[in-house]
């Protein structure tokens, strides 16, 4: 694309530019260009119009009235504390499980370990409002155990929020901590132990400081997530409103993008202390993760491991009967009272039927694949493009991370729904979802490839450049090709992401253009949970079929590659 | 001269890692940098290769500079220390990697890539990847890459380093004769002062960023300017003594007569002595030694004995007023003739023009 338009406006073939030493100058500032305009547009602009929106007074002069009045007003006051309190809660409770579940996936010797590794991880492969859903079929007013046990339980708020938020957070808590156990030094443990250390205080004094930083990136990790999910709110808060639900109250409700903006922002300030404080631990627990060490063997301890296969069995149980209850309910008539089976429930009567789920998965391929080139071509040249400049783009490339999805929706809204602006061609569209998806997971993806192309040594670069060639050969014919096994990975990322993705599009979807996450909301708002159920579990198995599919071909297809790259 | 460097100096944050380096490398000839790792040999390669941009000074090749000129427009081949070989890549296009970037024809560049793996001896690996290879292999196939597209110099960074002693001779006297049957200037990364010595026409031995040093391998050897040089070069017996009078030193009770080209530089009262072990001359007590002077000879008692082969390494206490040792490298021969053992007592003594004399 870049190349193309190049050597369009310079009337000569695209390897010729390429090869002289002022086009490698000008392919890189091209492309310099060319990130610094995505950026821009997507990330930048609509930022910068949530923060102009939330800071003009209704007088039209600037200034921070609206957050006075915001915090003058008691029930604002209530409900950034209840989001604080939620994200709080659900932290500290996550982390500890968590941490229990990777340390008997990791430190202990228990059966069956990818079973247990796959049920931590299910929650992913849903919209997170899923989890609310199986907890109103366990525990809510018709609930499969209110009902077994005969007593109402109120589910409905706090305790249902948290609940689903913790299951929803739970597999990325658990993967952080899984990798910062991974690396253990087994010297330290030995030197311990010839110390006459017993276990216990080995893991005080060697376990728990070794993987504080890790611990402390899931914790923030967890907080983001909680504070601004949207999705469990809206289905099991009831009256209870928190920051993300209240915007798109005040937005969808009652047309006031002013105040969804103040209460945006509000939002951003914890999310953002959060991401930011997140990516200053992240970096230290690398350096930790990069420091070279003896790997850690196991012993057989029967009393551990029947501690951590009892607990792995009971957190895998709520899980998957959380997740498995929404298919159970999908396929019965009547849940709990009549469950006799039935497919009615896959019969969507929502306008548009099934049309939304396709309209999920091709944006879903949109998201992935140009998503990946995109995210691709700005890690590699802010990475090898060393100028000030460039810490500019980066700052800017993982600036997503900070902002809730309720908040980029409310500024692509503010932004580009404007026929004035070029962008707004798009608007409605399912490219418009897609590159707002893009640029929802921009910093994670970002992340990833970041890291990969750190991974692939520098000196291939010089031997490269020794060779003669320029910065475009090297990236094409070298780079490019050993980073591919990483772009499929990015790739697959996005995949699920914007299959399961509802907090930023629910401002952005038209009715002709909705997505899946967006249907299951619909119909559990209009009292059809079976329906919201079914529909569920067709968007979980169309990711697990398409995730588990790609990751059979990548194995078979990289399997020989992998090998000859890694060694 | 082919490369010339004036006062270059290279800085990474607060360590100078090269500290205004004055250097000519001739054409054709084989130059070794040497030092302990951390001197800054690397850097300096670096700065030659155009990979690092130096914060001060001047390099030119052949009388034209090489400011403002990237590594790709250098043509200098280099070889990394790990090799760097690329993965994707077969053994071949490998090879014919730096010839496309440069432009050659197809058939050009097919017969070029056959002419060097046959000459550096790895034309049946051509269609294997590198991982399929081993240490010494991809050494060959680096140097291969590095030499395709007839560099003007030749860059080698620490590139034996990572291959098991016996490969390395080998690649060693290889190297060599490639180097001057093709006559191309080289420049080579060491801390083997072993490799430097017996591969390089010229040898620059550097310590804390600075060239300490620099001429043919027998001068570094035989006339260090430095007791750093002379520790790092080879093995050395340092004896701290006081000047008494032109050519005279008191050394631990003892006098020793130096000859007076042995005084590297001007001395105030107390001096460092260094003498190689191989030149310590050892006989039966009372016996005169081979170089007869009756001077420089003392009694001493062996301490230790370690055992080389072909010969043996004597840790030797002369009689003294101070505890001190002297290594004595004799023909294990001589060990044998001597029935030398633990506590045996011998005399030793010191050749007058074997000394290297340092101000303290
Ligand atoms: N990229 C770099 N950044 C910071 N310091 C460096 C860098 N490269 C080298 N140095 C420092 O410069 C000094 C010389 O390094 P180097 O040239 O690699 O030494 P050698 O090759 O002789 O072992 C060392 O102190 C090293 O730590
Ligand atoms: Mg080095």
């Amino acid at each position: 694309m870049i190349g193309a338009w190049l050597a369009e406006i310079s009337g000569s073939s695209l390897s010729t530019i390429c090869r002289s030493f002022a086009g490698d100058r000008f392919f890189k500032a091209a492309a310099v260009c060319v990130t610094t305009l995505l950026l821009g547009l997507f990330v930048a602009v609509p930022i910068w119009a949530i923060l102009r929106e939330g800071l003009i007074l209704p007088d039209g002069s600037w200034g921070l009235g609206n957050f006075v009045d915001y915090f003058r007003d008691p029930r604002f006051v209530t409900i950034t504390s209840r989001s604080l309190l939620l994200a709080f809660s659900a932290t500290v409770i996550t982390i500890v499980l968590a941490f229990g579940y990777a340390y008997a996936l990791i430190r202990t010797l228990i059966p069956l370990k990818s079973l247990w590794r796959f049920c931590a991880l299910l929650p992913i492969f849903a919209p997170s409002l899923v989890q609310a859903l199986g907890i109103q079929f366990l525990l809510g007013r018709n609930g499969l155990i209110s009902n077994l046990l005969g007593i109402r339980i109120d589910i409905y708020g706090f305790w249902g929020i948290l609940l689903s938020d913790m299951l929803y957070a739970f597999p990325h808590a658990v993967l952080i901590i899984i990798t910062a156990l991974s690396v253990a030094d087994g010297r330290l443990y030995e030197a311990g132990r010839m110390l006459g250390a017993s276990e216990f205080r080995l893991f005080w004094t060697v376990t728990l400081p070794a993987s504080r930083y890790g611990i402390m990136s899931a914790a923030f990790v967890v907080f983001t997530i909680v504070i601004t999910d949207f999705g469990n709110a809206m289905v099991i808060g009831g009256d209870y409103s928190v920051l993300a639900t209240e915007i798109y109250n005040q937005v969808s409700g009652q047309a006031n993008f002013r105040l969804g903006a103040v209460i945006g922002i509000v939002l951003l300030v914890p999310a953002g202390l959060a991401m930011l404080v997140e990516r200053q631990v992240a970096r230290r627990n690398a350096a930790i993760l990069s420091e070279r060490s003896s790997p850690l063997t196991l012993r057989k301890h029967p009393l551990r491991d029947a501690c951590a296969f009892t607990y792995v069995i009971v957190i895998s149980t709520i899980i998957l009967s959380v997740a498995g209850i929404v298919v159970v309910a999908s396929f019965v008539k009547l849940w709990p009272y009549n469950i006799s089976f039935t497919l009615d429930h896959y019969v969507t009567d929502v306008q548009n039927g099934y049309a939304p789920l396709w309209t999920s998965l091709g944006m879903a391929a949109i998201t992935a694949l140009l998503g990946t080139v995109l995210v691709t071509l700005n890690a590699y040249i802010i990475e090898k493009v060393s100028h000030p400049y460039t810490r500019v783009l980066y700052f800017f490339s993982v600036l997503p991370a900070a902002v809730p999805g309720m908040v980029l929706g409310l500024g692509y809204i503010l932004a580009f729904n404007d026929p004035s602006n070029p962008v707004y061609l798009l608007y409605g569209t399912v490219w418009f979802l897609a590159i707002n998806t893009i640029f929802h997971y921009h910093a994670q993806a970002f992340l990833i490839a970041t890291t990969n192309i750190k991974q692939i040594s520098r000196t291939f670069d010089e031997a490269s450049a020794m060779l003669g060639a320029t910065f475009f050969r090297t990236m094409t014919r070298i780079a490019l090709p050993l980073l591919l096994p990483s772009l499929l990975s990015i790739g697959l990322f996005l995949f699920m992401r914007a299959m399961v993705t509802l907090s930023a599009v629910i401002f952005l979807v038209s009715p002709r253009n909705s997505v899946a996450a967006v249907s299951v909301l619909l119909l559990d708002d209009s009292g059809k949970a079976s329906q919201a159920a079914a529909f569920s579990v067709v968007i979980m198995a169309v990711v697990l079929i398409v995730a588990g599919g790609f990751n059979l071909a990548v194995g078979v297809l990289y399997a020989r590659r992998q090998e000859r790259i890694l060694s | 001269m082919d490369i010339t460097l004036n006062n270059v100096t290279k800085r990474f944050g607060s360590t100078v890692a090269v500290d205004a380096v004055d250097l000519e490398i001739p054409p054709s000839s084989l130059v070794c940098f040497l030092g302990p790792s951390g001197c800054g040999k690397t850097t300096l390669l670096r700065l030659v290769a155009g990979l690092e941009n130096a914060d001060g000074g001047t390099m030119s090749f052949r009388g034209r500079s090489l400011a403002g000129i990237p590594e790709r427009m250098r043509n200098f081949g280099m070889v990394f220390q790990s090799y760097s070989l690329f993965p994707n890549l077969t053994v071949e296009e490998n090879v014919a990697y730096g010839l496309k970037c440069h432009r050659w024809g197809d058939s050009d560049i097919a017969s070029r890539v056959a002419e060097l793996l046959s000459l550096v001896g790895v034309a049946d690996q051509r269609g294997k990847y590198p991982h399929m290879l081993s240490g010494g292999q991809q050494q060959r196939v680096a140097l291969a890459r590095a030499l395709a597209p007839r560099p003007h110099v030749l860059l080698l960074d620490e590139p034996l380093s990572a291959l098991d002693a016996k490969v390395r001779r080998t690649l060693r006297s290889e190297i060599r004769k490639l180097q001057q049957e093709l006559g191309i200037t080289t420049i080579m990364v060491t801390h083997d002062q072993e490799e430097a010595l017996t591969m390089a026409d010229h040898v620059v031995v550097m310590n804390e960023g600075r060239i300490i040093q620099q001429g043919p391998p027998a001068q570094i050897y035989d006339r260090p300017l430095t007791p750093f040089v002379a520790g790092f070069v080879g093995s050395m017996n340092f004896l701290t003594a006081v000047e008494t009078g032109e050519g005279r030193f008191r050394f631990a009770g003892h006098e020793l007569v130096v000859d007076r080209s042995c005084v590297m530089a001007p001395l105030k009262g107390n001096a460092i002595i260094a003498i190689r072990p191989e030149d310590v001359q050892i006989a039966r007590p009372g016996a005169e030694t081979a170089h007869q002077s009756g001077s420089n000879t003392l009694e001493a008692s062996v301490e230790w004995i370690e055992f080389l082969g072909g010969k043996c390494l004597l840790t030797l206490a002369p009689s003294s007023s101070q505890p001190l040792t002297i290594n004595a490298e004799v023909p294990a021969r001589t060990v044998h003739d001597l029935k030398l053992s633990v506590g045996s007592s011998i005399s030793l003594s010191l050749p007058p023009d074997a000394f290297n004399v340092y101000p303290a």
